[in-house]
């Protein structure tokens, strides 16, 4: 027997001892055993070591007597209270533990007291000074503005002419000598301009005798005039109006020849009236219908 | 050549199986006859690792507790001793290493204190005496020379020399291989021998 032979055996000792070494592994160290005495002696050290630790164990009988029939009452008991403790529990330790009550409530207060200082700086914000930026847009939203043209009732002082009103000079049908009367459809702004013109009508039974294109020539120039605008108290406001354009022919006279201004010359003078469905006056009038 | 307690993997009984299913849904009958089965290897083994008595009991507790909190997934990878034994060993590692870092300095092992005070239950040992005191004197020599181990070596030596385990439980046991259960013990062994050697000495 080699000491390297030995050496091998010495490190499969103690599985040897424990019984734990592959059949062939275990055979070869057997056989060894049988002829070495050192390791013979080794050997035995494992099996008294086995033998101490066992007695050790032993010499504890005392304390591993311990009675234990407690212990399965105890973990089933903990094993039911940590169940209960993770459902329903959960739910009744939250309604039982007044720290979560008082949170609630705490939680509650906050939330109506928001929305009552939410609904106060509403309120303040909605008493707002005439020239801010806010009033002028609540007047702007209202009726009578320009995009909200109000419907003319009792207290609107209707749209005029004014000595400083601006009238174009000819609205025409260039190419006709017939009388007539034009409906158009107008908005008389806050400022007096005229916008969104629009031909409703010609005048029942006359044909036009002009061209589309003098018709809008013509819807351009009504466009073009300025009015004293229309007031709702002291606030100018827009309105809706129909605009009667009516022409008539003035046939000249000698004794009037004098002033050329008067002269046949067809030449329509704009003033929109309050009423509606006025007849034409003999002279060239145009009448106002606000709608 | 087995021990007589190794008990193979696939050798899970169907009892066993009817019993970890009953315990899995929360039958207490079930649940109070596994600890009743199981009680006594577990809080032996804890007595060993932790030399404490109270230490022992609570920690049987929390095993058993932590068995039945995970026994859904216990799926028969190894007999129910063994996965409780696995659990058992965890649980002593980290109350040990707790216990360590909290009473290094007062801690009195059970062996000493019974040195010092007598047997726990004041019995008078039948025996001869001085036999009897021998005795002890080697035991807790065994015990300080195993405590002087560290922990990993001195539960294989435990596992192995007083529940008899196979290296192939121990290995499940301690989540290591079975060549390192083989050179853990065989470095254990080597160090305690040394450590009686010296004292017989």
């Amino acid at each position: 027997m080699t000491p390297l032979r030995c050496a091998h055996v010495r490190r499969s000792l103690s599985p040897y001892h424990d019984g734990e070494l592959p059949r062939d592994q275990y055979v070869a160290v057997h056989r060894h055993l049988q002829g070495c005495e050192s390791c013979m002696a080794e050997l035995r050290g494992l099996d008294s070591l086995t033998e101490r630790v066992r007695s050790a164990a032993v010499s504890r009988a005392e304390v591993l007597s311990t009675d234990l029939s407690g212990l399965a009452p105890g973990v089933v008991s903990r094993l039911k209270a940590e169940e209960e403790a993770s459902l329903a529990g959960r739910l009744r330790l939250l309604v039982d533990d007044g720290h979560v009550v008082w949170a609630a409530l705490g939680a509650t207060a906050a939330s109506v007291l928001c929305a009552f200082i939410v609904q106060g700086i509403l309120l303040y914000a909605a008493q707002v000074r005439p020239d801010s930026l806010a009033a002028l847009l609540a007047t702007l939203a209202s009726s009578g503005t320009n995009q909200n043209p109000s419907r003319v009732g009792g207290s609107v002082q209707l749209p005029r002419a004014y000595s400083g009103a601006v009238m174009p000079t000819a609205i025409a049908y260039q190419g006709s000598n017939d009388e007539g009367v034009v409906t158009l459809a107008a908005v008389v702004t806050r400022e007096g301009t005229v916008s969104n013109v629009e031909l409703l009508a010609l005048d029942e039974g006359r044909r036009p005798s002009g061209d589309a294109a003098e018709l809008l020539s013509m819807l351009d120039m009504a466009a073009t005039a300025r009015f004293e605008p229309a007031r709702h108290g002291r606030h100018p406001v827009a309105v809706s109006m129909v605009w009667l354009l009516a022409r008539t022919t003035v046939r000249g006279k000698p004794v009037l020849a004098t002033n050329l201004d008067l002269a046949p010359r067809r030449r329509p003078v704009r003033e929109p009236r309050g009423t509606s469905s006025e007849a034409p006056s003999p002279r060239s009038s145009p009448l106002g219908a606000i709608s | 050549v087995k021990q007589a307690g190794a008990i193979g993997w696939s050798e899970v009984g169907s009892r066993e199986a009817a019993l970890v299913e009953r315990c899995a849904v929360g039958d207490d009958l079930a649940c109070a006859e596994l600890v009743a089965e199981h009680q006594r290897m577990v809080f032996n083994l804890a007595v060993h690792l932790l030399g404490d008595r109270d230490e022992a009991a609570d920690l049987s507790q929390e095993v058993f507790l932590r068995v039945f909190r995970t026994i859904h997934r216990f799926r028969g990878q190894s007999s129910l001793r063994t996965w409780i034994y696995r659990i058992a060993v965890n649980q002593s590692r980290n109350r040990q290493r707790w216990w360590r870092r909290r009473h290094r300095s007062e801690q009195v092992s059970l062996d000493e204190h019974v040195k010092a005070y007598g047997e726990l239950g004041d019995r008078l040992p039948q025996a001869a005496p001085d036999r009897v005191l021998a005795n002890k004197e080697l035991a807790s020599r065994v015990w300080k020379a195993l405590d002087d181990l560290p922990f990993e070596q001195r539960t294989a030596v435990v596992l192995r020399e007083v529940d008899g385990l196979s290296y192939e439980e121990i290995a499940f046991t301690l989540g290591i291989t079975i060549g390192t259960v083989k050179s853990r013990l065989t470095r254990a062994r080597q160090a305690l021998r040394g450590e009686l050697r010296e004292w017989s000495a």
